[in-house]
C-alpha cells in the first residue's frame, strides 16, 4: 500500500524535475546574455567567413595564375627555338622539356594530328590555338579528371600544332582540403559559440539570482536581507554593493520614520492633551472666570504645536531630496545679519555676544539654499542663547577649514552636552533629562544636521570647556 | 478694501468671508478656478486670496493667466503645501505673497491689507513718509519725531521704514522677519519683539504718545 501509493509520486517529482530543466533552459535561452552571444556568434562567423574566403580566392588565384605564366614563358622559349632552328629544332626542344616532367606536358604534332614529339599523344578535338583546359588521365590511378590540365595551343605554319600544359590536379586538391578546413571550422565556431553563450548566460544568470532573491525578500518585508558578493569586485559585485547601500539608506530611512511616528504620537499627544482639556474647561462658563484666556492659552497651545510641526515637515523636506533652491550663498553676510538679529537677544538676556567673521568673499561662499542655511545658524544661536545664563557668552565664528571648507562655530559657555548624548541631540524629539522643563521641540539640532548633511557638509558638537561648541563645516563652492 | 476669496474647501472659505467682513472688507467667493478666473476678471478687487489647490483649474495657473491678461490685482497665494521650493515656485507664477497652510487669520489680514496699501498708495517713488510727527527721510537715511532726530541702526532703520509703510495697519512678526531680515522661517525665540522693544526705546521713549503699540495674537501697528 506504501509503496503503491510512493510510485507515482516519485514519478510526479520526476515529471517535475523535467519540465523544470525545460523551464530552466528557456529561461537560459530568453536571457539577454545568450541574446546577445547569438548575435556574436554570427557576426565572428561572418567575418571569419569572410576572412576564409579571401585566403582562399588568393591562394587559389595565386597558383594559377602562376601556373599560366609558366605556360607562357615554355611557349615563348619554344617559339625562340622554332624561329633560330626551325621545326626540327622545335621538335628537340619539346621532347627536351617533356622528358623527366611528370607534371607537364609538352606536344608538337603536325596538321594531321599525328604526334612528332612531346611527352603524351596529342588530345582529341583539341585544333584551336589559344588557351584550354583539358581532362587528364592520371597515369596511377588511370582516373579522369576532367579540366585538371591547363594548357596553351600555338599554331605554326604548315598546320604544325604546339602544346604546352600543366597539371593543375594539386592545386584542385588544395582548394579541396581549403573548402573542407573552411566548412569544418565554420561547425565547430557555430557548436562552441552556442555552448559558450549558453554557458555564460547561466553565469550571469547566477549572479542575477542572487539580486532577484534579495528583491523578493525585500518585498515580502524582510528589510535586512543583502544581496550576497562574491568577493572578485567585478561589475556584479559592484552592483551588488551600491544595491546594498541603497538598502542600508533605505532601512535607516525606514527607522527613521518610524522613529519619527513614535515621536509625533509622543510629543504631540500631550499638548494635544493639555488643548483639549483647556478649551472643554472654556466651555463650562460656571467654573471658568474668564473663558477668554483659557481660549488665547489655548492658541498659544496650538501655535506651538503647529511650530513643531513645521519644523518637523522642513526636516523632512531638507531629507527627502527633493530640488530645493540652490544658488550661491554667502556665509559671511548671512551670519552677520543672523548674528545681528540675535546679538539684541543676547543683549537682553545679558549675555555676552561676540561676532568674529575671518572669512570672507570666495572663502565664504556656498553652494546652497539661504533660507535653509539661515534658519540651521538660526537654530544654533536660538540654543546657545536658550541654555547660556545671564552673564555668560556667546560667540559667533566664521573661518577657513583647510582649503575647501567653511567653518561657522558657535560657542557658549552654558551647561552644554555630555559626551555620550552628542550623537543622540542629533535625532528628533530627543530632549536632555535636565531640559525637559524648558519649553523646546527636540527638533532644532535634527535640522541643523539635515540641513549640514543636505549641503554635504557635517554638524560636530564639541565640548567648549565648559558649555557646547557647535561647528557646522560646509565644502566651499 | 474689495476682496475675492478663491478657496474651495466650504468651511475654511466661511470662516475667512466671516472674519474678512468683520474688519469691514467686502468679500467675494469663488469655489473653483473657473469661477475664480470669471470674477477677477469681471470685477475689479483690491486683493485676491487664491488657494493653491483648485478643483477645475489650480491657483497657480489662474495667477499666470491673470497676469498675462494684464491684470495687476495683489494676489495673496495661500498653500498646504509649505516648503521652500514651492514658496519660490508660488512667487514666480505672478503671486504678491504666499500663506501656508495652517495660518493664524491675523496673519492672513494684516498681510492682504499691507497688499492692499501697497497698491492703493504706491509708495515706491516717496521720498519722504510722515505719521503723526514721525518723519522718515527716505534719501538722507534720517528719522526725526517732533523735529528731534532720531539716531538708528540700519536695520532699525529698516523695521521703522516697514511699520511706517503700514502705519495704521498690522504688521506681524513674519512679515517683519520676511521683509527687514529676508528669513521665510520662525525663529524659536521673541526675536522680533526684542528688536521692536530696541526701537521703541529710541522712537517712543520720553514721548506721551506711543506710536508703536503691539496688536494682541498678531503683531505690531504703527499709529498716530
Amino acid at each position: 500500500m506504501l509503496t503503491s501509493l510512493k510510485r507515482p509520486a516519485g514519478e510526479a517529482a520526476g515529471v517535475d524535475l523535467s519540465s523544470d530543466r525545460h523551464r530552466h533552459l528557456g529561461r537560459l535561452l530568453r536571457t539577454t546574455t545568450f541574446r546577445f552571444a547569438l548575435i556574436y556568434l554570427g557576426l565572428f562567423i561572418g567575418s571569419v567567413l569572410l576572412v576564409l574566403w579571401l585566403i582562399y580566392w588568393s591562394t587559389a588565384g595565386f597558383l594559377a595564375g602562376q601556373a599560366d605564366t609558366g605556360i607562357r614563358e615554355d611557349m615563348q622559349a619554344l617559339a625562340d627555338r622554332y624561329r633560330t632552328g626551325g621545326m626540327a629544332s622545335l621538335a628537340e626542344a619539346v621532347n627536351e622539356r617533356g622528358m623527366g616532367n611528370a607534371s607537364s606536358i609538352y606536344i608538337l604534332s603536325a596538321g594531321s594530328g599525328a604526334t612528332l614529339a612531346g611527352n603524351q599523344f596529342w588530345p582529341k578535338g583539341v585544333d584551336e590555338a589559344g588557351w584550354a583546359n583539358l581532362p587528364v588521365k592520371d597515369p596511377s590511378t588511370g582516373q579522369v579528371r576532367p579540366g585538371d590540365v591547363r594548357a596553351l595551343i600555338a599554331v605554326l605554319p604548315g598546320g604544325y600544332r604546339v602544346l604546352v600544359g600543366r597539371d593543375l590536379g594539386e592545386v584542385r586538391v588544395l582548394r579541396e582540403r581549403l573548402e573542407r578546413v573552411i566548412g569544418w571550422s565554420m561547425g565547430l565556431a557555430l557548436v562552441l559559440g552556442l555552448v559558450g553563450g549558453l554557458a555564460m548566460s547561466r553565469v550571469w544568470l547566477r549572479r542575477l539570482d542572487g539580486v532577484t532573491r534579495t528583491a523578493e525578500a525585500i518585498r515580502e518585508g524582510m528589510l535586512v536581507s543583502r544581496v550576497p558578493l562574491t568577493g572578485s569586485g567585478d561589475e556584479f559585485d559592484q552592483l551588488a554593493h551600491t544595491l546594498n547601500a541603497m538598502l542600508d539608506r533605505i532601512e535607516a530611512l525606514v527607522a527613521g520614520i518610524r522613529h519619527v511616528s513614535q515621536g509625533i504620537a509622543h510629543d504631540l499627544r500631550t499638548p494635544l492633551t493639555r488643548l483639549r482639556t483647556r478649551l472643554e474647561l472654556a466651555l463650562m462658563h460656571d467654573t471658568v472666570e474668564n473663558p477668554r484666556e483659557v481660549l488665547e492659552a489655548a492658541i498659544e497651545e496650538v501655535d506651538h504645536l503647529l511650530a513643531t510641526f513645521r519644523a518637523l515637515l522642513a526636516i523632512a523636506e531638507v531629507e527627502s531630496g527633493g530640488n530645493l533652491p540652490i544658488a550661491p550663498v554667502q556665509l559671511d553676510t548671512l551670519a552677520l545679519s543672523t548674528g545681528e538679529l540675535y546679538d539684541a537677544v543676547a543683549e537682553d538676556q545679558g549675555i555676552t555676544f561676540t561676532m568674529a567673521v575671518e572669512a570672507t568673499g570666495p572663502a565664504a561662499m556656498v553652494q546652497g539654499n539661504r533660507q535653509l542655511l539661515g534658519q540651521a545658524l538660526a537654530n544654533l544661536l536660538d540654543n546657545a542663547l536658550k541654555y547660556t545664563p545671564e552673564g555668560g557668552h556667546v560667540s559667533l565664528t566664521v573661518a577657513s577649514d583647510g582649503p575647501t571648507r567653511v567653518r561657522i562655530t558657535v560657542a557658549d559657555n552654558g551647561p552644554g552636552i555630555p559626551a555620550e548624548d552628542r550623537e543622540r541631540v542629533r535625532e528628533r524629539f530627543f530632549r536632555l533629562e535636565r531640559d525637559q522643563a524648558r519649553p523646546g521641540s527636540g527638533l532644532g539640532l535634527s535640522l541643523v544636521d539635515a540641513v549640514a548633511q543636505r549641503h554635504g557638509g557635517t554638524l560636530v558638537l564639541d565640548d567648549n570647556r565648559p558649555g557646547l561648541k557647535a561647528q557646522l563645516l560646509l565644502p566651499l563652492g | 478694501m474689495k476682496i475675492l476669496v478663491i478657496e474651495d474647501d466650504a468651511q475654511a472659505a466661511a470662516y475667512m468671508l466671516k472674519g474678512l467682513k468683520e474688519a469691514g472688507h467686502v468679500v467675494d467667493h469663488a469655489p473653483d478656478g473657473t469661477q475664480g478666473l470669471y470674477l477677477a476678471g469681471a470685477e475689479h478687487y483690491d486683493a485676491l486670496v487664491v488657494d493653491r489647490m483648485l478643483p477645475g483649474r489650480d491657483g497657480l495657473s489662474l495667477v499666470s493667466l491673470l497676469r498675462a491678461a494684464g491684470n495687476d490685482t495683489p494676489v495673496l497665494v495661500l498653500s498646504a503645501l509649505g516648503s521652500v521650493e514651492d514658496r519660490v515656485t508660488g512667487l514666480r507664477a505672478g503671486g504678491d505673497d504666499y500663506l501656508t497652510k495652517p495660518y493664524a487669520f491675523s496673519e492672513l489680514l494684516a498681510r492682504l491689507e499691507s497688499l492692499g496699501r501697497r497698491r492703493a498708495a504706491p509708495q515706491a517713488q516717496a521720498t519722504k513718509l510722515v505719521v503723526g510727527d514721525l518723519e522718515m527721510d527716505l534719501l538722507a537715511r534720517t528719522v526725526k519725531r517732533a523735529g528731534k532726530v532720531i539716531d538708528l541702526l540700519p536695520r532699525e532703520f529698516q523695521l521703522l521704514e516697514c511699520l511706517m509703510r503700514n502705519a495704521g495697519s498690522v504688521v506681524t512678526r513674519t512679515m517683519l522677519l520676511e521683509q527687514v531680515w529676508d528669513y521665510h522661517f520662525d525663529p524659536q525665540t521673541n526675536v522680533i519683539d526684542v528688536h521692536i522693544a530696541r526701537l521703541r526705546q529710541k522712537v517712543d521713549k520720553g514721548f506721551d504718545q506711543a506710536l508703536i503699540q503691539t496688536v494682541r495674537g498678531a503683531g505690531y501697528c504703527l499709529r498716530p
